[in-house]
């Protein structure tokens, strides 16, 4: 059973493989997107994290959620040697980059939670697969031609509750719609994706890599139990030593 | 060029369906995001193996080339949308209308995905395996790709069109 609905201005797929799936249940994590989004957008004029922005809200009565984002980025922008930050250049928290392979991560716990096994949910491109497809083969992900967005260029086979996610820009790359950023010095790297343990880990050092550019697919080949395909502005893609692995289907990792 | 020739008549016809959309649509504040809502025309783009694009979206919704039926039908003028959120910030754009024709769009806001973005661009590359991408024809279950902000991109577009109708 499969359903996607616009949310937090983006797609959102919830495919559940178990025969016993329940139209009920994928709307429950529909409305967990909606209560994300709610609570920690800064475009929101009454969010958590907006109210935080203008001082509403004293530090020992911010939410749990929020507090776990905050400590969850903290720990992230030391691991990324300050790469990744929340706060933006006006001093106001953004945890954007952040809270979204979050969401999906508990999103995936809560579908486990109620008893299903295989099944995966996409939010924007980043993905938490569990357990095995329809065909109870292991699910398989096609990444984004970044410069032709209807077509992939990759495929690869994810099997134990990992994730993927991918951090990049395509108008921006293209330079198509944006006749004032030609003067800017156009991006080495159009997008960089990474596999991880889970979506949520994949998703933070997916955007802490691409801020890295060049340094990225570094970075993450140093990191155990990831893999990165980073594509550069000219269509060439570098990838981990042990990436490709993800492209046969059978293997046994 | 011809890349950019094409993704901009693909904008066009995307605008044009919006816009027929928008003039269908009820006393929705958000007719386009309404009509993207809808669960079978999600599925329908998936099933494609694609995907959200706007185009391909708008295109679909029109049933064919709607760029060439209806030429000049906009006030000539520049138009600012209002911002609209794209999760990762907010997207708001310009619509230049010249000889009743959309010319071009500008992106007064845009989300920036890469928030601390650097200019250094000269680092060498480790020893690691390179390819040139291709094309890949398969079946997937799911696609993972950047963040689009095609929604947030519609939404202001489409409030800048209004204004030019």
């Amino acid at each position: 059973m499969k359903e996607t609905r616009l949310l937090m201005g983006m797609p959102i797929t919830v495919d559940i493989a178990d025969k016993n799936a329940a139209g009920s249940d994928i709307n429950k994590i529909f409305d967990y997107f909606k209560y994300v989004d709610k609570k920690f957008s800064p475009f929101k004029e009454n969010s958590e994290i907006t109210k935080i922005n203008n001082g509403q809200v004293k530090e020992e009565n911010y939410s749990e959620d929020v507090k776990e984002i905050f400590e969850l980025s903290e720990q992230t922008k030391k691991e990324t040697y300050g790469y990744f930050d929340i706060i933006d250049n006006n001093g106001k928290y953004n945890p954007s980059g952040i809270v979204k392979g979050w969401a999906i991560y508990k999103a995936a716990e809560l579908l486990e939670n109620m008893g299903y096994k295989n099944f995966y949910v996409d939010a924007g491109g980043d993905i938490q697969v569990y357990g095995k497809n329809a065909q109870k083969d292991n699910w398989k992900i096609g990444i984004k031609n970044p410069f032709k967005t209807n077509e992939i260029i990759k495929v690869v086979y994810l099997d134990k509750n990992q994730g993927i996610a991918t951090s990049g820009t395509y108008i921006r790359g293209q330079h198509i719609y944006n006749p004032k950023s030609r003067d800017e010095k156009m991006s080495e790297i159009v997008s960089i994706s990474i596999i991880g343990p889970n979506v949520y880990e994949a998703d933070r050092f997916a955007t802490a890599a691409f801020a890295m550019q060049g340094e990225g697919v570094n970075f993450i080949e140093k990191l155990d139990g990831f893999e990165a395909y980073m594509i550069d502005k000219n269509g060439i893609a570098t990838m981990t030593s042990n990436f490709e692995k993800y492209t046969n289907a059978k293997i046994n990792r | 060029m011809s890349a950019k020739k094409i993704l901009l008549s693909l904008v066009f016809i995307a605008v044009l369906g919006i816009y027929i959309i928008y003039q269908r649509g009820s006393s929705s504040n958000n007719p386009i995001l309404n009509n993207n809502n809808s669960v079978s025309g999600l599925s329908a783009t998936n099933q494609n193996q694609n995907q959200n694009t706007v185009p391909q979206n708008a295109g679909t919704m029109m049933g064919g080339n709607a760029g060439q039926m209806m030429p000049g039908r906009y006030k000539d003028g520049q138009y600012t949308g209002s911002s609209a959120n794209a999760f990762y910030g907010m997207v708001q754009v310009k619509a230049i209308i010249i000889g009743g024709r959309l010319t071009d769009i500008q992106f007064l806001n845009y989300p920036q995905d890469n928030r601390n973005s650097l200019s250094r661009s000269n680092y060498a590359l480790p020893q690691l395996k390179s390819e040139a991408i291709q094309a890949q024809s398969a079946n997937v279950n799911a696609i993972s790709g950047a963040t689009e902000t095609s929604s947030g991109f519609i939404q202001s577009l489409s409030s800048a069109l209004s204004q030019a109708s």
